[in-house]
């Protein structure tokens, strides 16, 4: 098990690097001139006409130097933690996404608590109860939310709870409260998959003889259910809750723009617009760490839950 | 089972309902302790990024924690800001300003000459003329002296721009301002990152104690959360900007107020005359009087007017009124290009000149939905005269790269190099072979705008801005399609807040706004 989740740690250091070298490529390619947008941010897009401006911009930022040099200096301060600073605010990268993680981590927790909620319970009941007015409703609600997108149902519930009654804030992270519109949208949206998994998975179980040995036991349907039906679906479960988890954790632009909420993935958008190179590089690289870490973690549960992993059932 | 669905639902029941009403009753009992502060909530498109007066650092805000040395009224008036007087030597080099007494920084120490000489030497970014600034003097406490490389006549302008508010001495660290010091009506005194920034007012502004207490700037970048933040009663004030579509329908609530005037803001399409078939000025008429500007300003609404001269109206005295640009005339389009040798001989309804056909790429900025609109439009009314148009929907860096190295057909965006009253350095950008973009240079021009940056006689700098529009009216290498107002749209609550002309003092009028309740 250990030298299993050490291969892991080594192969997601190796991933991440991977990835933000094919972004740093794809950057410096990418149509734009650097000097003259972050000049045009920092002071306004007159100052960018300003050749002596965007001429000590690029000696400062080395941005003249061939590419092969400009990489090989950015990984040597990545491995030794330096995250650089952002060329629009000149403030460290790490300080600008650590001032969003309060509000990243907050979101992210929530929102997956709802939809862990709303996918479990629901998708029990629709693989439990074959028809009926309780399947029909909820089978509604699971089309639902794997067609509405996130930006339409937030303005939705915005239009109803804000602005028709006035019940609940959306600006912003003032309070708690300001929480419950964004989680809910995010936490109902981010439902659908994990719901259509369980539902699918459950009913392979349920057609499995060990689930009619049980029945044929005198086993109550409550045990048979939770205990034995569940755990057997839980693999493909949680392996679709651990990428949502990614999912939230790198930015989940949508309603954080649509809720103004400080978050990571709104950070990045504007250093993308910005080509602020270091900060984008930054928030990919926290990005890929979070993925690479919740898949870690998601795999490491699902041998514990599931021993035909653990023991390596299946391999060779 | 069936006991267990129940309790399952029954819980969910309840956990909704407790959560509204909670909401329900927390939002009744903050209602009942009322403030005994002035409070107003505005909302801005982006977070600020710094305490420079530049756009760079406080956006908008600037004009709200630092005051320049001359200001600019509502109606775009040279009026005593800092200074309470200014003098240009007679050969134009040296610009003296008498600085008032006894004006507090927010931090309690006193303005003086030092103040304004640091902030001079260490803007990073000068606007205008001030570029040719050499020396900055202090021969006592309350005079400053500022020396130039040559004759500037429009200093008095571009000290009015905003950017070039006075930071106190103490702000500063390494050349850098680390810290929100102005004498303005307002002080910053928290700012949190992707948020909102907080404001209190200036007990001791120089022009008079603000009546609001206390500003909260909420951060919606998103145009339609703004709208609804408004109407929800989170924000109480929001710049038009970006929010023209809306606006039919802030228009019919009874509970806001839409202020306007007219604005500095012109869309136009800049031609690039240096390549084929954009070199022919006949064709470049023939795309004037094809596109139909008031069709395009009624589908954008009511705050944008079809342009008939080069700058909007807002540039009062600047403007030249005896020059108009051409009319919707799709006639005279088709009549001009057939002039010009283009004839549609394969009859596939794009004209054509030995065997090439007329297509054209028209690059806008894909995220503004004004933008989108214009281009589509122009793109039909262009279709029909003959001329086939690509639409090239690029972001602002890409489009900001292709205007600075001209690498463009056609290029839609807002103007810019105009910040204030004075729009000289809006043809040195354009139209000067000296200048750095050069959509557009001739020799006349040349020599005009020469003779304007030197020029230090009123008359004649007026006379001169005169000739140059109608130089660049006569050879059509820009296509104003129309003016936008500048509006600010408000809760009933806020009173006796009049809109300034400006894009950079839009929020500057709370000085003397207040809150009924």
């Amino acid at each position: 098990m250990l030298r299993y989740v050490v291969k892991r740690l080594i192969l997601t250091l190796l991933v991440i690097v991977g990835i933000a070298t094919f972004i740093f490529i794809f950057l410096k390619v990418a149509p734009g001139d650097v000097a003259r947008t972050i000049i045009a941010e920092k002071y306004c897009n007159e100052a960018a006409a300003q050749e002596g401006l965007v001429i000590k911009f690029r000696e400062k930022h080395g941005l003249e130097l061939p590419l092969y040099v400009q990489y090989y200096r950015w990984l040597i301060a990545l491995i030794k933690g330096d995250l650089g600073y952002s060329l629009v605010t000149d403030t460290p990268v790490i300080y600008e996404i650590a001032a969003r993680l309060p509000a990243t981590i907050s979101l992210a927790v929530v929102s997956m608590l709802i939809s862990l909620f709303l996918a479990l319970s629901m998708g029990i009941i629709l693989a439990v109860r074959r028809k009926g007015l309780l399947y029909q409703f909820i089978n509604f609600f699971a089309i639902f939310s794997s067609s509405v997108p996130a930006y339409v149902l937030g303005l939705l519930l915005i239009l109803v709870f804000s602005v028709t009654f006035k019940f609940l804030p959306f600006v912003g992270f003032e309070s708690p409260l300001h929480l419950v519109l964004p989680s809910i949208t995010l936490g109902v949206v981010l439902s659908a998959r994990p719901l259509k998994t369980l539902h699918l998975s459950m009913v392979e179980v349920l057609e499995q003889d060990y689930i009619r040995l049980a029945k044929a036991k005198g086993l109550p349907e409550r045990l048979v259910i939770l205990k034995h039906t569940l755990r057997n679906s839980m693999v493909p479960f949680l392996s679709i809750i651990g990428l949502e988890a990614g999912h939230l954790m790198s930015g989940v632009v949508v309603v954080e723009t649509v809720f103004s909420w400080p978050g990571v993935g709104k950070l990045l958008m504007d250093a993308v617009f910005n080509r602020d190179y270091p900060l984008i590089l930054g928030c990919v690289i926290f990005g890929a760490t979070s993925y690479c870490i919740i898949n870690l973690l998601t795999d490491i549960l699902c041998a514990v839950i599931d021993p035909r992993i653990r023991l390596g059932f299946y391999q060779k | 089972m069936r006991k267990t669905y129940l309790t399952i639902t029954i819980c969910i029941a309840v956990i909704i309902v407790g959560v509204i009403a909670g909401a329900f009753i927390g939002g009744f009992f903050s209602g009942i302790t009322t403030p005994k502060k002035k409070i107003l909530k505005i909302a801005m498109d982006q977070d600020i990024r710094g305490y420079s007066p530049q756009p760079g650092g406080l956006w908008q805000l600037g004009s709200l924690i630092y005051d320049c040395l001359i200001e600019l009224d509502g109606n775009w008036n040279q009026v005593p800001g800092l200074a309470k007087s200014w003098e240009m030597s007679s050969d134009g080099k040296v610009w003296t300003f008498h600085l008032r007494e006894g004006v507090k920084f927010h931090d309690g120490t006193e303005l003086d000459s030092e103040d304004v000489k640091m902030t001079f030497e260490h803007m990073p970014y000068r606007f205008g003329n001030l570029v040719f600034l050499e020396k900055v003097e202090c021969p006592d406490k309350y005079t400053v002296k500022l020396y130039f490389k040559k004759p500037c006549y429009t200093i008095a302008s571009d000290v009015a721009v905003t950017f070039s508010g006075i930071v106190s001495s103490t702000a500063f660290k390494n050349g850098k301002i680390v810290k929100p010091i102005g004498t303005g009506p307002f002080k910053l005194v928290k700012w949190v990152k992707g948020e909102k920034v907080v404001l209190e007012k200036n007990k001791d502004y120089w022009a008079g104690e603000p009546k609001i207490d206390e500003i909260i700037v909420r951060i919606i970048p998103d145009p339609d959360a703004r709208v609804m933040a408004l109407e929800a009663g989170e924000v109480d004030l929001i710049y038009c900007r970006g929010l023209l579509p809306a606006m039919s329908r802030l228009e019919e609530n009874p509970n806001i107020i839409i202020k306007s005037r007219a604005g500095q803001g012109n869309n136009v399409i800049y031609l690039n005359t240096f390549i084929e078939p954009l070199n022919d000025t006949k064709v470049r008429k023939a795309i004037a009087y094809a596109i139909d500007k008031e069709a395009i300003s009624s589908l954008v609404g009511k705050y944008a007017h079809p342009a008939y001269y080069i700058l909007s109206p807002a540039f009062g005295k600047y403007v030249n009124k005896n020059v108009t640009l051409p009319e919707y005339d799709p006639e005279e389009a088709k009549k001009l290009l057939a002039e010009a040798g283009w004839k549609d001989a394969d009859r596939d309804g794009i004209l054509d000149k030995n065997g090439k056909p007329l297509r054209l790429k028209l690059t806008f900025q894909v995220m503004k939905l004004e933008h989108k609109l214009v281009a589509e439009a122009v793109k039909d009314q262009l279709k029909k005269v003959g001329i086939d148009v690509t639409l090239d929907g690029v972001d602002y860096p890409a489009l900001s790269k292709k205007y600075y190295k001209r690498n463009f057909e056609m290029l839609l965006k807002d103007q810019w190099f105009i910040p204030h009253d004075n729009p000289y350095n809006y043809y040195f950008a354009n139209y000067y072979s000296k200048g750095f973009i050069k959509v557009f240079t001739s020799e006349r021009l040349d020599k005009l705008l020469s003779e304007m940056s030197t020029c230090v006689n009123p008359k004649r700098h007026l006379q001169l801005h005169y000739l140059v529009q109608e130089e660049i009216a006569k050879n059509v290498p820009e296509i104003d399609i129309y003016y936008y107002d500048t509006a600010v749209v408000m809760n009933k609550k806020v009173v006796n807040f009049i809109v300034h002309q400006g894009f950079w003092r839009t929020f500057k009028p709370l000085v003397k706004a207040d809150i009924v309740t």
